[in-house]
C-alpha cells in the first residue's frame, strides 16, 4: 500500500516536471546572457542573473505597443462574446418562439465550421471595410461565438424554474430577472467562458498574421515569430523573454479572476 | 372581494387533456385545498390561477377582475413553491424586500415589512444568512416570508410542506394557520397530503384525472363521500369496500348477508340492485359475542399505538377493522356502525346519498 502510494506520487511529480519544464526553461534563459544560454542551457539557475534581454526585448519591437495591441483584441473579442452570448442564451432558455430548437442547433452547428473555411470570406469582408493592418480588423469577425451560447444555456437550464417563475410572480420585468437573478447565477460560467475566449483570443496566432502587417500593430504572439525566424536571427533569450510576457499577462488574469470563480460557485447553492 | 371564480377552465397539451371543464368558486378568505394523487391535475390549476400557464379555454376572475390572459406579475397573487425557489444569490433580507424594491415600494414600509414578518416566523437571527446555510424548515419560513411581505390578497401554496420532516410539518402548518389568521388571505394549498388538507382546509377539492370528484368542508369529506374514489383516497387506512348486491333488505356478501335496512341512504328501489358498500375500519368493531353482522379471519394485525388495524379476510377479499385491542382469534365477527354505512352505485361509483340531488 505505502509503496503504491509512493510510486504514484513519484510518477505524479515526473509528468508535473515534464510540464512544467519549458515554462522553467522560458523563464530561466530569460535572465541570461545569450553566451551563458549556449553553455549552460539546462541550469535552470541563471548566473549571472541579468535584466538585458528585457532591455533588448523594448529596443527591438514596440513592446509597449504590440502588448496594448494583444490586450485590446483580446478584450474586446471575450467582452463582445460574452455579452453576445448571454443574451443569445438567455432568449434561447426562456422566450418562446417558432423554431427555437432549430435556431439553437443551427447555431450551434457553426462550431463545426473549421477557420479555414470562413478565412478567406472573412478576408475580402475586412479589405472591403478597409480594416487590414488595424486591431478592428482582428476583432470584427469574432463578435460572437456559438461555444459561450452553448456554454452560457446549458448554465441557465440548470437553474430551477421555479426561481424564475418566483420573480414573475412577484412582477419583476424580464429585463430585471435577467439583470437581477440570471446573471448572478450564471457568473461562474461566464467567468471561466471569458477566460477561455480570452486566452484563446490572446494566443490566435493565424488570423492576426493575416490582418496585420506593420509592427505597430502586431500582437504578441506574432512579434514572437519575429525572433524565431531568420528574420530576427537567432538571439533566443530574447525570445524566451518575450514568451514570459506572453505568459504572464493571461495568468496574472487569471489568478485576479480565479476568486470569483471560486466565491460564485459556492453561494449558488440550490437544493 | 378576494374570491376567485373558474370558469369553465379546460387545459390541455396537445392532444392529452389534463383539466376537463372545471368549475368552481373560491370563496373571498377562505382556505381551499386541492388534494389528489400526483399526476390529477391539481398543480396545474394552482399555476394556472398564477398565470403561469396558460388555459386552453375558461376563465379565470380573481374578485372582479378577469385574469384570464393576464401575465402573472399583473395578477397581484403571492406563491409558495414546493422547493422554495429562494434566490440562491441574495440574503434572507433580501430575498424577502427584493421584489418589493423593484415594485416601488419606499425603504421605510419595506423595513416595517420585513421586521413584522421576520418576527412573526421567528427568522431574525437569520438576516443576513444565504439561503445554502439554512435548513429546510428555516428555507420554508423564508419563503412564506417573501409571499407574505406582498400583502397580496391571494396566497397560492403548491405542496409547501411536502420537502420537511414529519415533525417539522405539524409545526409548519400550525405558522400557516397563524399567518391566515392574521393577514385573512383567500388561501389555495395544493397537497397530495390528506393529513394536511384535513388539517388546513376550510374546504377540500377532491381532484382525479383531472375532474373534480367533490368540494365540501373536511368532515363531509371524511363522513360523507361523493363517491368511491373520495372514499377510498381519503382516511388512513381507506374506506373498505365490498361488492355485493342488495335483497330483502339486506346486503348479500359472499354466503353472508348484513341487514341495512336502517342505513339511511337505504331505498326500498335498491332491493335487487348491485351495489358496492362502504365503511370506514374506525365504523366496525370486533364482536366478541355472537352479536355480529358478518363473520371472518384475522389475517394479521398491524399496531398503530392508539389502534390496532386487523386485516380480515372475507369471501376472498380482505378489510381492515380498528380495535382498541390486538385480537387474535382466527375466527372472529364484525359489528358494522350502520350510521356510517354507505352504499355506492356500481355503475357510477356514486354514493346513493348524493344520488337524488
Amino acid at each position: 500500500m505505502k509503496i503504491n502510494k509512493y510510486i504514484f506520487h513519484l510518477i505524479i511529480i515526473v509528468f508535473i516536471l515534464l510540464a512544467l519544464y519549458p515554462i522553467l526553461f522560458a523563464v530561466s534563459n530569460s535572465f541570461k546572457h545569450l553566451a551563458d544560454a549556449y553553455s549552460s542551457t539546462i541550469n535552470l539557475i541563471p548566473n549571472p542573473f541579468t535584466l538585458e534581454n528585457y532591455v533588448d526585448l523594448q529596443d527591438t519591437i514596440p513592446l509597449f505597443r504590440i502588448t496594448l495591441n494583444t490586450f485590446i483584441i483580446a478584450s474586446v473579442i471575450t467582452a463582445f462574446k460574452i455579452v453576445t452570448s448571454f443574451l443569445a442564451a438567455f432568449a434561447l432558455t426562456y422566450f418562446h418562439f417558432k423554431f427555437k430548437r432549430a435556431t439553437y442547433f443551427l447555431l450551434i452547428s457553426t462550431i463545426f465550421i473549421p477557420f479555414t473555411v470562413t478565412m478567406i470570406p472573412n478576408y475580402l469582408i475586412i479589405s472591403e471595410f478597409d480594416l487590414i493592418d488595424s486591431v478592428w480588423g482582428v476583432i470584427l469577425p469574432q463578435l460572437a461565438d456559438a461555444i459561450g451560447i452553448f456554454m452560457l444555456t446549458q448554465a441557465m437550464r440548470n437553474i430551477p424554474k421555479p426561481l424564475i417563475e418566483a420573480a414573475q410572480i412577484d412582477g419583476i420585468s424580464t429585463f430585471n430577472i435577467m439583470k437581477d437573478h440570471v446573471l448572478p447565477i450564471v457568473r461562474p460560467a461566464i467567468t471561466s467562458t471569458a477566460i477561455w475566449f480570452f486566452i484563446l483570443a490572446w494566443n490566435d496566432y493565424v488570423w492576426p498574421l493575416l490582418m496585420l502587417r506593420s509592427r505597430e500593430s502586431y500582437t504578441l504572439p506574432l512579434a514572437l515569430q519575429l525572433f524565431v525566424s531568420s528574420e530576427g536571427g537567432t538571439n533566443f533569450t530574447i525570445a524566451m523573454a518575450l514568451s514570459v510576457i506572453t505568459m504572464a499577462i493571461p495568468l496574472i488574469l487569471y489568478l485576479v479572476f480565479q476568486r470569483y470563480i471560486i466565491n460564485t460557485f459556492s453561494s449558488s447553492g440550490i437544493k | 372581494m378576494k374570491n376567485i371564480t373558474l370558469k369553465n377552465i379546460e387545459k390541455s397539451y396537445g392532444d392529452a387533456t389534463v383539466i376537463k371543464d372545471l368549475n368552481l368558486e373560491i370563496k373571498d378568505g377562505e382556505r381551499i385545498i386541492f388534494l389528489g394523487p400526483s399526476g390529477c391535475g391539481k398543480s396545474t390549476i394552482l399555476r394556472m390561477i398564477a398565470g403561469l400557464e396558460p388555459v386552453t379555454s375558461g376563465e379565470i376572475h380573481l374578485g372582479k377582475r378577469e385574469v384570464t390572459h393576464l401575465p402573472s406579475g399583473d395578477r397581484d397573487v403571492a406563491m409558495v413553491f414546493q422547493n422554495y425557489a429562494l434566490y440562491p444569490h441574495m440574503t434572507v433580507e433580501n430575498n424577502i424586500t427584493y421584489a418589493l424594491k423593484r415594485n416601488g415600494i419606499n425603504k421605510t414600509d419595506r423595513q416595517d415589512r420585513l421586521n413584522k414578518v421576520l418576527g412573526m416566523l421567528e427568522l431574525d437571527h437569520y438576516r443576513k444568512r444565504m439561503p445554502k446555510d439554512l435548513s429546510g424548515g428555516q428555507r420554508q419560513r423564508v419563503a412564506l416570508a417573501r409571499a407574505t411581505v406582498k400583502k397580496s390578497d391571494y396566497f397560492l401554496l403548491d405542496e409547501p410542506l411536502s420537502n420537511l420532516d414529519a415533525k417539522l410539518r405539524v409545526t409548519a402548518r400550525r405558522e400557516l394557520l397563524k399567518l391566515h389568521k392574521e393577514f385573512k388571505q383567500t388561501f389555495v394549498y395544493v397537497t397530495h397530503d390528506q393529513v394536511e388538507a384535513m388539517a388546513l382546509g376550510d374546504r377540500i377539492v377532491v381532484l382525479n384525472k383531472g375532474a373534480i370528484q367533490m368540494v365540501d368542508t373536511p368532515e363531509n369529506v371524511y363522513h360523507h363521500p361523493r363517491n368511491i374514489f373520495v372514499a377510498k383516497f381519503i382516511g388512513s387506512p381507506p374506506m373498505n369496500i365490498l361488492s355485493g348486491v342488495i335483497k330483502d333488505y339486506k346486503f348479500h356478501y359472499g354466503d353472508q348477508n348484513i341487514d341495512i335496512s336502517n342505513v339511511s341512504t337505504f331505498s326500498d328501489g335498491l332491493n335487487g340492485t348491485e351495489v358496492y358498500l362502504g365503511i370506514r375500519p374506525e365504523n366496525m368493531e370486533l364482536a366478541t359475542a355472537d352479536d355480529y353482522d358478518i363473520k371472518g379471519k384475522v389475517i394479521f394485525t398491524e399496531n398503530f399505538g392508539a389502534e390496532v388495524a386487523h386485516t380480515i379476510k372475507i369471501a376472498g377479499e380482505e378489510i381492515v377493522v380498528m380495535s382498541p385491542e390486538v385480537i387474535d382469534r382466527k375466527e372472529i365477527g364484525i359489528k358494522f356502525d350502520k350510521k356510517h354505512v354507505h352504499i355506492f352505485n356500481k355503475k357510477t361509483g356514486l354514493n346513493y346519498k348524493y344520488m337524488e340531488q
